[in-house]
């Protein structure tokens, strides 16, 4: 086996043994793990990303099947929406690229347009980096009620507290350990048979 | 130091619990190796987390049997970790100490006394712990600092108050030099920091109003008589749920080869327990505390006393 192998199963977390069934569960897993929802107002999103990448790679390296999996770049240019000034686009560039205290300088010199709910929105967006989520809610809120139609910002609210509950995630490794549990009573279980067996009988 | 980071033990494994207790005995026998005896009262659930967050990144650390002061002749099963210690006591011992400052501004000449006798009694300590960590000393005062500006203006902010703490407690790893460690070690402690900040707040805030004392809630939402209405805490509870996904996120970023699942165990079902303990002002009951940080008295299996 060469060593690009190798070391897209230790990628994975696999034996080198590991089935096409295996390594597509531990792909999905790990993808799911790393998946950029998680990541979002993250300052870590290029971890993540680079993360996200490896896996892809080693999963590519592993299965034929995977060879039509399209590698997803990290989203670093999204598209802008119409309405923007040349402001709002310097601000978007700024803050896809994670340039906050060069957004934030841009910002405060936009003393004159505190109402605009464009500028209040991504306002809300740079908070939101920077993880202040309290401040982000007011600032995207506030574009709200000012432009209440306005499809973007209504998904931008969404996605500040919309998150998963913090237990569902884990929800899964409890359910592990009780399967684990479980397992470890059957042996238990089965090795008290055989005794039983093995002295008695059965009895 | 609150008390607020601590695993919810009645749904850890076994030997997860054993690893918890070693690393919080060890905590304790290194505090009183380095500082003296007397620091060996500054061990805390928090400092713990931070130690098992550090050293999850390497190959468990060997454990031993150890004299334990709190049982009298007893002996109880800690990690002998000195150099994966060292950092985490002196962080201990600076927080610890700057926490007295700070308690000790906020009180009168009389209600203050114990707390100057506290900073007299760890001085010496302290002056070592900075001297071991001049930059963590230097932040945590400067941070304090900020947020006692913060506090005099009476600022409605609660990123910009729990922002000053949280960036203490993600000082506790800035002396790592590997960004793939150091990064996500830091966001894990900065979300941390906030999630402690909201809870404490939360938790102070009817004395806080009773008393008149600054407290971000107060100005953020009004409360009537110290108390928040159903929408404010749920609103409260998505800020912490979105710090502890974060914090989680981080987590995973870490190639942690021991403790994963404590930690995870801490950062999602610890930290939700101990806040929905907070707003149902069930925190500092001890009979509330069944499943967040003890095991329920029948089964015996308290660890014993933390300072909180």
């Amino acid at each position: 086996m060469d060593e690009a192998r190798k070391n897209a199963f230790r990628v994975l977390k696999l034996p080198e043994t590991a089935t096409q069934e295996e390594i597509r569960a531990a792909y999905e897993k790990l993808e799911e793990r790393y998946s950029e929802v998680h990541y979002l107002g993250s300052p870590l999103w290029d971890m993540a990303a680079e993360k996200r990448e490896l896996i892809q790679a080693a999963y590519k390296e592993l299965t034929e099947e995977a060879q039509s999996v399209q590698t997803q770049a990290p989203q670093t240019e999204k598209a802008e929406p119409e309405c923007s000034d040349s402001v709002s686009r310097r601000l978007r560039a700024l803050l896809n690229r994670n340039e906050l205290d060069e957004a934030q300088a841009l910002l405060e010199q936009q003393e004159n347009r505190e109402n605009d709910p464009e500028l209040l929105y991504l306002r809300g967006m740079l908070a939101w980096k920077r993880g202040w989520l309290d401040e982000a809610t007011q600032f995207v809120d506030a574009a709200l009620r000012l432009a209440p139609q306005n499809q973007e910002y209504r998904t931008g609210r969404e996605r500040l507290t919309g998150g998963l509950p913090p237990s569902a995630r884990l929800k899964q490794q409890i359910k592990d350990r009780q399967t684990r549990r479980a397992c470890a009573a059957c042996f238990a279980e089965c090795l008290c048979e055989g005794i039983c067996e093995a002295i008695c009988d059965g009895c | 130091m609150f008390g607020y980071v601590r695993p919810r033990i009645d749904v850890l494994a076994a030997e997860e619990m054993d690893a918890y207790r070693a690393a919080y005995c060890g905590l304790c026998r290194a505090l009183g190796k380095q500082y003296g005896f007397r620091a060996r009262f500054l061990v805390n659930y928090d400092m713990t987390f931070l130690y098992l967050l550090r050293s999850g990144v390497r190959v468990r650390a060997e454990a031993a049997s150890c004299w334990c002061p709190a049982r009298g002749c007893g002996r109880k099963v800690c990690t002998l970790d000195p150099d994966g210690y060292e950092t985490v006591t002196a962080c201990t011992v600076i927080l610890c100490v700057e926490k007295l400052r700070d308690n000790l501004r906020d009180e009168g000449f009389l209600r203050s006394l114990p707390y100057r006798f506290l900073r007299l009694l760890y001085r010496r300590a302290y002056k070592k712990a900075a001297r071991r960590l001049p930059a963590f000393a230097a932040l945590t005062t400067e941070q304090l600092e900020r947020l006692r500006t913060l506090e005099a203006a009476q600022s409605p902010s609660i990123d910009a108050t729990a922002d000053a703490f949280a960036r203490i407690v993600a000082g506790c790893v800035a002396d790592l030099e590997d960004p793939a460690l150091r990064r996500p070690m830091e966001q894990v402690l900065y979300q941390t920091g906030r999630f402690l900040y909201l809870a404490d707040a939360l938790d102070d805030l009817r004395e806080d109003c009773k008393h008149e004392a600054y407290n971000p809630l107060r100005f953020r939402f009004a409360p009537n008589q110290g108390e928040l209405s159903e929408q404010e805490l749920d609103y409260l509870t998505q800020l912490t749920d979105s710090s502890v996904n974060l914090a989680g996120a981080a987590l995973a970023l870490l190639p942690l080869q021991t403790c994963d699942r404590l930690l995870e165990n801490t950062v999602y079902l610890g930290f939700p327990a101990v806040f929905a303990a907070v707003r149902a002002h069930k925190f500092r009951a001890k009979a509330g505390l069944a499943g967040i940080g003890r095991r329920s008295a029948k089964d015996g299996n308290t660890p014993k006393g933390e300072t909180e």
